[in-house]
């Protein structure tokens, strides 16, 4: 090193001084742990503190909150690995409140058994500071916005693709727990009488409605957020939400809950007005197919009808049978296109035409070609498609008609069943020429059974029609042998089973010549006498052998007096009911004997007594069975027919 | 496995030594053990992870329901103890990560033979007989600060950083590795870490451990750590002459020398 005079050095020294001290920024001298060893007049003016003040000062003790957790956490760490800090912003903490500055440092290294100094340049960065800060709260802003128009957007959409009120609660619900993140939520929903009824969610506690009458906005409630949700023209329900209490949960948006809130009133009114025509709708259609069968011992019916599942409002399917004249039955299924009231009431309309037009001498064809007038005059009846036919009950001859319809099958007596493919033609209104409508014939057997149904008993999405009409074929020929509601509940529920989304389903199947005998006797038997005989005169008069006959007709009514002693105890009102049904096949057959009561069977007095019943009865038929449920006891007996017994 | 590389785990040392976990806090990334760790090579199996959301960890893996809990990060641990088979570890926790091992030895404690907690505070803000170092404004004053990106938390911290003028070679390290935080998750992390409270969870530890501090410490004071190891049933306290958050960076061999003074000898 070379000698400097001493002048030189000491005005060396005061330049030094100057360019420290005037600099117009902040300088300062940290050791590597942030305790600060040196700070220019600049920065100490900055921060208010005077240059006595400055042991015992850290570099943390200079800044805001956030840039001293901002130091420790990321700052000295990466000065101590990296060795140097380029323009990282910070606030310094100032006597009258914070500003932002622009912080560089360099790390010395350590020489000559001196310590590893920080220097630190901090400039004042007002102006561009306040430019960011705008940036980057537009920025934030921008964000923030699209966020919320994210999370609305869902929850209306899903709103509005709920149907009912308690859809659109489910919806809400689920926005609540899902985008917009809440721990729980609860929907109330105004009731007509005024109170809230809780429709979903868990959380029992009932806000106080006459607050939220006069509050439009979301509003703290304690802990929880309580949203109102108006209607139109009244309070229609609301939603009280609990914000997660998790430490790195996002806020909850009470102006976004505001406008969900507004959303969902609406959706509640359009809810509830629909919720009411879906009501009226139901309500008529069930009145119209209220309508009992006539009574006839000639022929039997069982009918079935199964609302659409997920689907709020009614169809347009119907069934109807009546008498055309005394001795020809008018038998009818159809589906008139749409849903709602509009389809309900073109359903009734078309119903009361069918019955209206139908007349000794008219047919099915020509009862087709004038509905085809009429729904012209009535444009919701429309493309309805109609399965007609008229059943000759004394000779078993049926005629019939399709406009658009499903097939009807026939399960007959003897032998397979089979799809009526004849007799088809357009849907109402859509024919081309006058007098197209075309019609066949079939003769029926005793015994025969006609199965008419609407599509929805056949439609399913993800299998096409012609597979599901096999189906049909196999699920008909299972259930032929049972009873004609047995066989119509059984069959419809082969068909829908498993089905989630489905249409409505009408299910409609008669029996002529009837091979079943039905009687329902009350318990004290005092009916018993009169039954017995119109059993024999029933089983004589379908070509059962007199001694056969006498066998069924003696067991069946052992099983019957057991029915009322051991399972109804001889009460006046509970009920027995016997059904007896001729299974005819080729060449052979069996009479089969069912008789239910509603209780179960009481412990026989002795054994003796109860196994006298029993072997009487095995004695006369070939095989008994007894099965005991819950619901009450049944008793079959089968008996053999030879081969002369039809 | 997913695990392993959900959390970019890294293991060095002995594989047949026992095994000491290391976990980095609020902040930065592994490389904070970089002055701590190889002083165990020799005698441990040495296993070091980065948080999901920080370093090189799977930020698709970033759930932020899950990571609004510290029970979150201390699922995670657990399923790294597992993934990599091992038997009971030493935790080596800093800052926030010393809660995070707490909850996790509370929860499956045949996990875990020793903690080593380093500046562990279980609850920032003040309460009432409590003195976590920052009143709830303050922390408010910090959340704001995060959520108006004002600070330089995120966004344009790595850039700046990165773009050293005359210094490119320091570029492609900074972009690979330290203290790179996407600014969404480096937030939320900030508030899952300084809105916590798990003062509760301490009783719940049935293994020992060892409390390190800094004589000097802002964000966690001397007496948070005096309240830890209190409140811990088997806990050693040691305080180490230095200052700041980061001993593992600022006083690596202090750290070390209370560790080995700790642990059994290996």
């Amino acid at each position: 090193m070379t000698s400097v005079p001493a002048d030189d050095a000491r005005a060396q020294d005061a330049r030094a001084g100057d360019a420290w001290d005037g600099a117009p920024c902040g300088l300062l001298v940290l050791a590597m742990d942030g305790a600060v060893l040196r700070a220019n007049s600049t920065l100490l003016s900055w921060v208010g503190r005077s240059p006595e003040q400055v042991p015992g000062l850290r570099m943390s003790d200079l800044l805001s909150v956030g840039g001293r957790i901002y130091w420790e956490t990321h700052l000295a760490p990466l000065l101590h690995v990296e060795q140097r800090l380029d323009e990282i912003a910070l606030e310094l903490r100032t006597s009258d409140g914070r500003m932002p500055v622009l912080v560089s440092a360099t790390v010395t290294q350590a020489v000559d058994g001196r310590p590893a100094t920080v220097h630190v340049a901090v400039s004042s960065s007002h102006e561009r500071s306040r430019y960011e800060r705008e940036l980057l709260s537009a920025r934030s802003a921008a964000e923030a916005s699209e966020r919320r128009v994210q999370v609305l957007q869902q929850t209306t959409a899903a709103l509005s693709r709920a149907l009912g009120v308690s859809a659109v609660a489910d919806a809400l619900l689920a926005a609540a727990l899902g985008p917009l993140g809440a721990a729980s939520a609860t929907v109330w929903v105004a009731e007509r009488e005024g109170g809230l009824h809780r429709l979903s969610g868990d959380e029992a506690f009932l806000p106080d409605s006459r607050l939220l009458l006069h509050e439009r906005t979301a509003v703290r409630d304690g802990e929880r957020v309580v949203v109102p949700l108006h209607g139109q023209s009244a309070l229609q329900g609301l939603l009280a939400v609990t914000p997660r209490p998790d430490a790195g949960a996002e806020p909850v948006d009470l102006e976004v809950l505001t406008a969900i809130g507004q959303h969902c009133g609406l959706a509640l009114d359009r809810a509830k007005l629909y919720e009411h025509s879906a009501g009226v709708a139901r309500e008529l259609q069930h009145s119209l197919l209220a309508v009992a069968a006539p009574a006839d011992a000639r022929f039997s019916i069982a009918t079935t009808y199964r609302p659409g599942v997920e689907m709020l409002e009614v169809g347009g399917d119907w069934h109807d049978t009546f008498l055309v004249d005394g001795s020809v039955l008018g038998v009818v299924v159809g589906d008139v296109v749409g849903r709602g009231l509009r389809a309900a009431s073109a359903m009734g309309q078309l119903r009361s035409a069918v019955r209206a037009i139908a007349a000794p001498g008219v047919g099915p064809a020509r009862l087709l070609s004038r509905l085809d007038h009429f729904v012209e005059q009535v444009e919701a009846a429309g493309m309805a498609t109609v399965a007609y036919g008229e059943l000759d009950l004394a000779s078993g001859r049926f005629q019939y008609s399709c406009a658009g319809h499903p097939p009807p099958l026939l399960l007959p007596a003897r032998g397979q069943p089979r799809f009526l493919w004849d007799g088809r033609s357009v849907p109402l209104g859509a024919y081309v020429h006058p007098g197209a409508r075309s019609e066949a014939e079939l003769q029926l057997d005793p015994g025969d059974r006609l199965l008419l149904y609407t599509d929805g008993l056949v439609e399913r999405r993800d299998e096409g029609i012609d597979d599901r009409l096999v189906q049909l074929l196999q699920a008909a020929s299972a259930v032929r042998m049972l009873p004609l509601e047995g066989a119509v509940a059984s069959l419809t529920a082969a068909m829908l089973e498993g089905e989630q989304v489905r249409d409505d389903v009408c299910v409609l199947l008669l029996s002529w010549g009837s091979l079943e005998f039905e009687h329902q006797l009350s318990a004290d038997l005092t009916a018993l006498a009169g039954t017995r005989g119109a059993l024999s005169a029933w089983l004589l008069g379908r070509g059962v052998r007199e001694q056969v006959a006498n066998d069924v007709v003696l067991a069946a009514s052992e099983a019957v007096a057991n029915a009322a002693e051991h399972g109804a105890g001889w009460d006046r009102d509970a009920a027995v009911r016997l059904q007896v049904r001729l299974v005819l096949d080729r060449g052979a057959g069996e009479v089969v004997v069912v008789v239910r009561d509603s209780g179960r069977w009481r412990p026989p007095v002795s054994s003796l007594e109860r196994g006298r019943g029993l072997s009487i009865m095995r004695g006369l038929v070939d095989d008994v069975s007894v099965d005991s449920e819950a619901g009450g006891t049944t008793v079959v007996l089968r008996r053999q027919l030879q081969q002369d017994a039809s | 496995m997913e695990v392993l590389r959900r959390n970019n785990v890294t293991v060095s040392g002995h594989l047949d030594a026992p095994p000491m976990v290391f976990a980095h806090g609020f902040g930065c990334d592994q490389g904070m053990w970089r002055y701590v760790a190889p002083a165990f090579e020799q005698t441990h199996r040495v296993v070091l992870f980065d948080q999901v959301g920080a370093g090189g960890s799977d930020l698709s893996a970033y759930d932020p329901a899950k990571y609004s809990r510290l029970e979150g990060y201390a699922s995670d641990v657990v399923e790294i103890v597992q993934a990599l088979d091992l038997r009971p570890v030493t935790f080596v926790g800093h800052s926030v990560s010393a809660m995070i091992g707490v909850l996790a030895a509370a929860e499956r404690p045949e996990l875990f033979e020793r903690l080593v907690l380093v500046g562990p505070s279980p609850r920032y803000v003040d309460d009432v007989d409590y003195r976590g170092g920052f009143t709830a404004d303050e922390i408010e004053e910090l959340l704001e600060t995060m959520d108006g990106n004002y600070l330089g938390w995120s966004a344009h911290i790595a850039p700046v950083i990165m773009g050293v003028p005359g210094r490119p070679e320091l570029a492609s390290e900074l972009t690979s590795s330290f203290c790179r935080t996407d600014p969404t998750i480096a937030r939320r992390f900030a508030r899952t870490t300084f809105l916590s409270d798990n003062r509760a969870d301490l009783s719940r530890v049935q293994t020992p451990s060892l409390v390190v501090q800094c004589r000097d410490d802002v964000i966690a004071p001397l007496e948070v750590g005096q309240y830890v190891s209190e409140r811990l049933r088997d806990c050693h306290l040691a305080v180490l002459d230095a200052t700041g958050h980061c001993p593992n960076l600022s006083a690596p061999d202090q750290l070390v020398a209370a560790m080995r003074q700790y642990l059994p000898a290996a």
